[in-house]
């Protein structure tokens, strides 16, 4: 199976402070290194697809322009997962829609022929029909402890409005619904829970 | 040891829920090319103003939005200028009054880059009119605020 280990932070002072110097490759890299973050969280919030690009757009413009002031690159990943849903959240406003802050409406996300196209096994098509399955606040807790770089409890609990304390009892809870859906019943052997 | 045909377990089983996510909701490569040409955006040789009032903020924490057509005042200020913004109802049309007044050139622009320019007063105020999506204004050699969200 093909993976990408989890990257730490160590390298995003160079990158920031190359690009804040007009590095275009270093900015690309930092684009590309926090990109995942971006969209992660903003596809836990229920905008339109249009509106969510708006939004991971302008979420590295806000970057770009506050670069000079970054003082902990290390910090970026939370600080632009915020920044993202603040946008998120300033476009439903925008949109005129009573919204209370803590109360971003979730996305539920849905398997489409799309996502068969580009899940290449049985078993993650079957993992994903499981994944779309589960309450939306699952599937936007469960896409933010896949960001790479990772956010902390504490930043995931922040931009959910969860408690961080019950992170980690909530995941484990969601995986093992999970691992029990009917649609990965065919992936198990008999030693398999 | 896990196969292709078998659910894995721990971290085995996170790593292909993680590579499942990203593989099933890939970044539109439209929305990735509009971050990487953040860069390429005319460089900002003016000072950025602080926001310094926004009624969008003031209101919280109740943060329940008022009647549709609301118009949203917001006050952005660095050390030469102070720029009061009324972000009207309808989503494309901005007020705008520079403190002090003065005739000036404001420029604005979209995150698709387009630029327009209006020139302000005696009394230091302006109208335009700006599409839907984030904003930013320039008041050549002096200001300019960062990415407004409307």
């Amino acid at each position: 199976m093909p993976t990408t280990p989890l990257r730490d932070c160590g390298d995003l002072p160079e990158l920031a402070a190359r690009a804040q110097g007009g590095d275009a490759l270093a900015w690309r890299a930092l684009v590309d290194r926090l990109k995942g973050v971006v969209w992660k969280v903003l596809l836990g919030f229920d905008i339109p697809d249009a509106e969510r690009q708006d939004a991971f757009a302008s979420t590295f413009f806000r970057l770009y322009e506050r670069l000079s002031t970054v003082r902990e690159p290390e910090k970026l990943p939370g600080w632009i997962a915020t920044t993202a849903r603040n946008e998120a959240y300033a476009l439903l406003r925008s949109r005129k829609r009573l919204v209370p802050l803590d109360d971003i409406p979730m996305a539920q996300a849905q398997p489409d022929s799309s996502c068969d196209n580009l899940l290449e096994t049985e078993i993650r098509k079957a993992l994903y029909r499981a994944y779309c399955e589960l309450p939306a606040q699952g599937q936007a807790m469960l896409r933010a402890l896949c960001a790479d770089p990772p956010l902390t409890y504490e930043q995931i609990g922040q931009l959910l409005n969860m408690p961080h304390g019950s992170i980690g009892p909530t995941r484990q809870r969601y995986i093992e619904r999970l691992r029990h859906s009917p649609h990965l019943t065919p992936f198990l052997n008999g030693g398999e829970q | 040891m896990t196969t292709h045909n078998l659910l894995p377990s721990g971290p085995d089983f996170d790593e292909l829920l993680r590579t499942t996510l990203g593989l099933a909701e890939p970044i539109p490569q439209a929305a990735l090319s509009a971050a990487y040409s953040a860069i390429e955006m005319r460089s900002v040789s003016e000072e950025l103003a602080s926001l310094v009032f926004d009624s969008l903020v003031e209101a919280e924490p109740v943060l329940m939005r008022g009647a549709e057509g609301d118009t949203r005042f917001a006050t952005f200020a660095n050390e030469h200028l102070t720029l009061d913004l009324e972000l009207l109802g309808d989503g494309q049309s901005i007020v705008g009054e520079l403190r002090p007044a003065a005739g000036e050139s404001v420029e604005w622009e979209s995150v698709a880059g387009v630029t327009q320019q209006v020139v302000s007063d005696q009394f230091g105020r302006f109208r335009i009119t700006a599409a839907a999506g984030p904003v930013r204004l320039r008041v050549l050699g002096k200001l300019v605020t960062p990415w407004i969200t409307r």
